[in-house]
């Protein structure tokens, strides 16, 4: 392996409440996520303006838009795709991988967070678009615009966007409980194997994602007005105070222990 | 932000830099801090390096000496506050006018950036004709050394080793160029140089290192060192470049060049990328600007390999005890020459895994590890950490079947994808060389656990070993319950897929929906589990049938519909499970929510009483009945409906 930087979290007062979870019998994802959430409180509270995390969200309601429209490598091209290949469902992928990077060193500072938000952006892409874009007879662009197309409506939209913000707050718990959780595998521990930690891992992405149910409905409703109210061309200025809400509803409800 | 300004070689502050100098590094002058060095081939001929690649050089040296000498923060600094630093280095150059070039200044700052995480800025100066400046030296054996056709970074390790050997099996006459960062490493890479030698006629294998280190001043004090493959490059395109080589090989193994998060704490440059193929894109199309060679490559030929496929590149050449004499860990110092391997950090464990699995341990002895991976107590902290990722990341890849869902799990690895090119071949490559990862992994694990199986019957392996860690939750989970649970996955994401437009009409239709989800995964089932026969036959479950050295699995669907208590539902299996079978069964509940409707699974399980099943694996088990039956699953997917 190449050189890899592990962290420790400190042993401070607003990091006990992680210590005590991690510490007893069993291990409750719920519960280590509302310890998490409340120690990061301040932290997590800062990402509601982060314009990079916002970014990656508005380039999945333009993607949506885009798709919409008659003039969809028009839209992609404006989103900075200068010349989007449509030969798989990966390769699209990755070219709106490279171009959400490129775009988003105009804003602001990269973070660890802002990262994780391009992960997610990635992966809730990769789900929706990669195996859906497929057929037998390989990829065009109608296939990759009809995948684009099917997360437009507005219930899907809602899926995808509680998809998002969900990987987005499930990646920054484990980022920093993940810090700790070798610590508590063995006989005797918290977690008896390697093979539970992951088990753990999914149960507390499924915890993030109930506790993202909300954003489902509000995303769905709120994508559908503004898209009629601005004819398809949603800004992204508009797009910040739902994602600020969106983030601060699900922070909310991880620290109050609402799924 | 943390900002940085980095005076280099006398150059002066900036009249708007609105801050004093940060650091100030010097290699030459009475001030010199930063030894800057280029040893050469033991020759009788000297040659001049130009002038724009001595200005790469001393750029290399400078942004490594800054890299080194400022801290990135502690491993406390839980949000990385301190982890991406900006960089402004004020630079004294001979070629000005090609150093201010947009086109050079914006892509080495955007190839610094992926690489190190940080930010760079560069205001070239002209460097003084004035100003006494060491001039860097080749020797060239002219007339005694064939040509050389490539050059090869050399840094003592095994999958550098293994790219000289791969070159000199291909005919490549490779020159090895290393990086001396200090004695210790230096003498182990001239060793081994010699090693060579004496065990291949064919070839005189020679060498040319630069010593890049602190000479006098601030001491090193961040070891991450993410900026030092930007360094290793630039040597070997300056040397490729005065021998008229086009080829140079930055050579290190598939899984670490890709280096995918083991855990998620790691994000972004907190994994290293000394070889990832983007930065390799980036820095050839740099290097061919600044070398003037547009044909010049950059390539890593282990690029789809493992460290085990490495270490076995080794032994085809007819001398795997040189294996011996490399080394691979992250730690160099208070280590002897008998244990030059701490045996815990990552680089440690993932050689100690691939020279087992290669049959190579007696070429790679235990004993030359200061802690074994597998048997010595780890201690908390980083040992733990990375033994621990180190397995749970192959367990996690195992349960990946294809290249699309490697991609939706690991999103990091779209960087890796080129920008033309086949992107799908090259995904198909990366699956296939981390299919053969977790594979080598896991199928290393299981023979530790063979071998040691004594100790472990007798509880004589340390509690927090690895080996300990790993078994234990194994010794109590039956191979079938894991089966049991990926039918159950299966389940869970079909079928309320298949009822997303259309409601069951009856309980045949959720039953005929079930056959079909079995029917579609059963040639993949068999592949995962060959041991467990699989087939989909719609049939009573009447377990007294079965063969008595079998355990069979029935998989019963449930519509309830509007039936609100599903206690019901969980009777009727367990009646069913009695009035069949055998004296043991156990039956737990799980729920399993599926958006927007709250749907439930009920799994049933049972053995036989010669092949006792351990404790239950579910989380709240309703009941346990003392009862005959085999195995049963119940889905009830009214929820989903």
């Amino acid at each position: 392996m190449g050189h890899v930087r592990v962290g420790r979290l400190p042993k401070t007062k607003p990091w006990a409440g992680l210590f005590d979870q991690l510490q007893g019998g069993e291990i409750n994802a719920g519960q280590v996520a509302q310890a998490t959430a409340s120690a990061a409180q301040q932290e997590f509270a800062a990402l509601e303006g982060d314009r990079r995390i916002n970014y990656c969200f508005w380039f999945l309601v333009r993607l949506a838009t885009a798709a919409r429209g008659d003039d969809f490598i028009g839209e992609l091209q404006r989103l900075g795709l200068s010349n989007p290949s449509f030969s798989s469902g990966l390769a699209f992928v990755q070219q709106i991988a490279r171009t959400v990077e490129r775009e988003q060193r105009k804003r602001g500072q990269p973070t660890i967070f802002s990262r994780m938000a391009e992960l997610s952006l990635r992966q809730v892409l990769s789900t929706n678009l990669v195996e859906q874009s497929n057929t037998l007879f390989g990829t065009s662009q109608e296939e990759i615009q009809a995948a684009c197309r099917a997360i437009s409506t507005r219930q899907q939209f809602g899926k995808v966007a509680r998809a998002f913000f969900a990987n987005f707050m499930s990646r920054s718990i484990r980022y920093l409980t993940d810090k700790e959780l070798s610590n508590h595998v063995g006989p005797d521990e918290g977690m008896a194997s390697p093979e539970q930690v992951l088990q753990f891992e999914q149960t507390l992405n499924q915890h993030c994602h109930e506790t993202a149910k909300i954003v489902e409905d509000f995303a769905a409703g709120w994508f559908s007005k503004h898209n009629w109210e601005t004819n398809n061309d949603i800004s992204e200025k508009e797009t910040a105070g739902f994602t600020a809400y969106a983030l601060q509803k699900i922070q909310m409800d991880l620290r109050e222990g609402v799924a | 932000m943390n900002d940085y300004l980095v005076l280099c070689d006398g150059a002066p502050t900036p009249p708007k830099a609105g801050k004093k100098p940060d650091l100030s590094l010097f290699t030459e002058g009475k001030e010199r801090n930063l030894r800057l060095q280029v040893d050469g081939f033991g020759s009788a001929f000297w040659k001049v390096i130009p002038e724009r690649l001595g200005d790469l050089l001393r750029l290399a040296a400078f942004v490594y000496g800054a890299d080194t000498r400022i801290s990135r923060g502690t491993g406390k600094d839980a949000f990385a506050a301190d982890w991406r630093r900006s960089f402004r280095f004020v630079m004294p150059v001979w070629d000005l006018a090609f150093w201010k070039q947009g086109d050079v200044r914006e892509p080495l700052a955007e190839m610094l950036e992926f690489l190190t995480g940080d930010e760079f800025a560069f205001d070239f100066v002209q460097r003084s004709p004035q100003k006494p400046v060491q001039q860097f030296l080749f020797k060239e054996l002219v007339g005694k050394l064939p040509a050389v056709k490539v050059v090869t970074l050399f840094s003592g390790g095994v999958d550098s080793l293994s790219a000289v050997l791969q070159a000199v099996k291909e005919g490549r006459s490779p020159l090895l160029v290393s990086h001396r960062p200090g004695p210790v490493i230096d003498r182990r890479q001239k060793n081994l140089v010699d090693e060579l030698r004496k065990r291949f006629s064919s070839w005189v294998f020679p060498h040319v290192s630069l010593w890049v280190n602190r000479h006098s001043g601030k001491r090193t004090v961040e070891h991450s060192q993410r900026s030092r493959s930007f360094l290793f490059t630039s040597l070997g395109v300056v040397a490729a470049a005065m021998l008229g080589v086009d080829d140079v090989w930055l050579c290190d193994n598939g899984v670490v060049t890709i280096n995918l998060p083991q855990s998620s704490e790691n994000v972004g440059t907190f994994l290293s990328r000394s070889t990832h193929p983007r930065y390799l894109s980036l820095a050839q199309a740099l290097m061919r600007t600044i070398s003037d060679q547009a044909t010049l490559t950059i390539t890593n030929k282990l690029f789809d390999k493992t460290k085990k496929e490495v270490m076995e590149i080794v032994a085809a050449s007819g001398h795997p005890e040189l294996l011996q004499e490399t080394v691979s860990c992250a730690h160099v110092e208070g280590k002897t020459k008998l244990q030059p391997h701490c045996g815990v950090c990552t680089q440690c464990i993932d050689r100690r895994f691939a020279s087992v699995a290669a049959g190579l341990a007696e070429h790679d002895m235990p004993s030359r590890y200061e802690k074994d991976v597998f048997l010595s107590p780890l201690k908390e902290g980083e040992e733990r950490t990375h033994a621990e990722n180190y397995v749970r990341f192959a367990t996690k890849l195992e349960s990946l079947p294809n290249a699309d869902k490697l991609f939706e799990t690991y999103p990091e690895l779209f960087d890796c994808l080129p920008d033309d090119g086949d992107v799908d071949a090259c995904a198909r490559i990366l699956f296939d060389l981390f299919e053969r990862h977790q594979k080598t992994v896991n199928g290393v694990l299981e023979q530790e656990i063979k071998v040691h199986s004594q100790d472990i019957r007798r509880a004589a392996l340390p509690p927090d070993c690895l080996l300990r860690m790993v078994l234990s939750g194994q010794h109590t989970k039956d191979r079938r319950v894991g089966y049991v649970d990926r039918l159950r996955s299966l389940l869970t994401k079909s079928i309320p897929a298949a009822f997303q437009t259309q409601t069951a009409k009856n309980e045949h239709h959720v039953q005929d929906v079930g056959e079909s989800v079995f029917l579609a995964a059963s040639e993949q089932l068999q592949r995962e589990a060959p041991q467990i026969p699989f087939g989909a036959v719609t049939t009573k479950p009447d377990f007294s049938d079965a063969p008595k050295d079998t355990t069979p699995l029935f998989i019963e669907f449930k519509y309830i519909k509007n039936r609100a208590r599903l206690n019901h539902i969980q009777k009727e299996t367990a009646v069913v499970t009695l009035l069949h079978g055998s004296p043991r069964a156990f039956v737990c509940t799980e729920k399993v929510r599926f958006s927007p409707l709250l749907s439930f699974l009920s799994t049933a399980y049972a053995a036989r009483p010669e092949y006792p099943l351990p404790d239950c694996p579910y989380p709240n088990p309703v009941m346990l009945l003392k009862s005959p039956g085999e195995r049963l699953i119940v889905c009830d997917c009214s929820g989903a409906l």
